[in-house]
């Protein structure tokens, strides 16, 4: 392989060789230390290969033996460079094309973070973009150490970032501070009130006093920890601290759809068109003449990027659009899928409601349905234990 | 010993100088090829034939090759036989092997 690669870099010819003792001939020529091979016997001639030095030295060996030497073919690099010599856009062509890959692999295409959630992902994106980093910028422009100091300064929740420059793209790996809870000190709350109508399932107090007790029934504003403590019980003395604790209760949600019977559903009508298209960074060339006709369509969208090996990428991309053609079509539904949709939306109006706040516990799902002329109705009330309390700040008038 | 390999004389003394050059070298363990200037032969299956040490070709076709060594005439029949590589140490033949023959 190696001495083949050798060899078509020296170039090399193919020789045919008649002559009534080619024996002889082989023989003289080994003598004088030419290097013959891939000598093949052809009845009465022979071919073999033989490098330009070796071929000059041949024709002194043909005319000692009386053969005759025909060449056959000229392979190599410097016969293929003679060959096309005069074709200097051809040559132009393929520096052109070392010279574009080099100076693409001079830029970074892509960024990538590892590490944080997506919100924080964008901000640290918005950040390089600020600090002029982004897709086209020059990779030595970016020094690894001084932005991961950066990143650090700017970002009080990381705590550990490590910046890589792998190919053209950058490998930004980071790692999040636990969250701390948070200690709050609003020194000037008086008391604690509910802000839902329930019954009280649990009571905790820090400092202050407790008024209502697990089982009662409160409504908005009631005063659920007061904060006033008594000191002395003969005398009544009392003092003011801040009052802190948490208080749970039973609170009860009323959700109410209506479900109608018709219904607009778009499903495909089966014709689709796909337009091809290549990104070049913000523009788009579309290529071939399908274009899109519908009026009422959804687009599936594939992209790629092209890329060359795992490291480097370019700012081309390859953007495949399918259109197809949506109809709107009214459509009824029986009773059992009105109660399963209906089911299905109250499930999601909880998840939407109380997914963020974790210290919420759903008890109990009570669904009930009724049925008119338009469609379905459906009530569910949702029971849920949650913290009741808030502080609130109360100004308190100074008798003079 | 040492000195009888490096020894001149007459051709005598030549004649026996070589008779104990080959008792040594079997002596020593040399290589033959090296001390005697005998073929080295190396085959590789049926598909290759690697000669050194060889002094010319003195018939070549597709089905038979022979060889001039300085103790003997290699003789190989094969089926289309070609040589890989000549020069004036190596001979490389590559093809169908079937027989390979000294002749004294």
């Amino acid at each position: 392989m190696i001495i083949n690669v050798a060899n078509y870099i020296k170039g090399y010819l193919v020789v045919e060789v008649k002559g009534f003792s080619i024996e002889r001939f082989m023989n003289l020529a080994v003598n004088k230390n030419i290097y013959l091979w891939d000598v093949i016997y052809l009845k009465d001639k022979i071919q073999f290969k033989v490098s330009i030095k070796g071929y000059k030295l041949l024709k002194e060996c043909g005319k000692k033996t009386r053969c005759r030497i025909k060449i056959i073919d000229k392979k190599g690099y410097p016969f293929f460079m003679f060959k096309y010599r005069r074709r200097k856009i051809l040559f132009g062509g393929i520096g052109f094309f070392l010279v574009i890959l080099y100076v693409m692999s001079l830029f970074i295409w892509s960024i990538n973070v590892i590490g944080v959630e997506d919100v924080e992902v964008y901000k640290i994106i918005e950040y390089l973009n600020k600090e002029n980093i982004k897709g086209g910028t020059l990779r030595s422009k970016i020094k690894s150490n001084e932005l991961e100091e950066k990143l650090i300064e700017e970002f009080d929740n990381l705590s550990w970032v490590n910046v890589q420059k792998k190919g053209t793209t950058l490998h930004i790996s980071c790692s999040e501070v636990l969250e701390e809870k948070k200690i709050e000190e609003n020194n000037n709350s008086t008391k604690i009130i509910a802000n839902k109508n329930g019954v009280i399932t649990e009571v905790f107090v820090k400092t202050g006093t407790a008024l209502l007790k697990p089982g009662d029934v409160f409504k908005v504003g009631d005063i659920l920890i007061s904060g006033e403590v008594l000191i002395d019980e003969d005398s009544g003395k009392t003092k003011r601290v801040q009052p802190k604790g948490k208080v749970r209760g039973r609170v009860d949600y009323d959700v109410e759809f209506l479900i109608k019977n018709e219904y607009v559903s778009t499903e495909p009508t089966g014709k689709k068109e796909i337009v091809r298209s290549i990104l070049l960074g913000e523009n788009k060339v579309k290529i071939g003449i399908s274009r899109n006709k519908f009026e009422n369509y959804d687009i599936i969208s594939e992209s790629k990027r092209l890329s060359f090996g795992e490291n480097y990428d370019t700012p081309i991309v390859y953007l495949k659009e399918t259109y197809v053609e949506v109809e709107a079509l009214m459509k009824k539904r029986t009773e059992e899928e009105s109660k399963i949709y209906g089911k299905k939306l109250i499930n999601t109006t909880i998840t939407e409601k109380f997914e963020e706040n974790q210290e919420v516990e759903v008890e109990n799902i009570d669904i009930k349905f009724e049925n008119k002329k338009e469609g379905l109705i459906v009530r569910a009330k949702i029971t849920v234990t949650e913290n009741i309390g808030i502080e609130i700040e109360e100004i308190e008038v100074i008798e003079e | 010993m040492i000195n009888s390999i490096f020894s001149r004389g007459s051709k005598n003394e030549k004649q026996e100088n070589k008779n104990n050059i080959e008792k040594n070298s079997i002596e020593l363990d040399l290589p033959l090829d090296v001390v005697k200037n005998l073929p080295l032969i190396t085959q590789t299956g049926n598909e290759k034939l690697i000669i050194e040490n060889y002094r010319g070709i003195i018939e070549y076709t597709e089905e038979i090759i022979r060889l001039n060594t300085r103790i003997c005439v290699i003789k190989i029949w094969g089926r289309d036989l070609y040589l890989k590589e000549v020069t004036t140490e190596i001979l490389i033949i590559k093809g169908t092997i079937f027989k390979v023959e000294y002749l004294t």
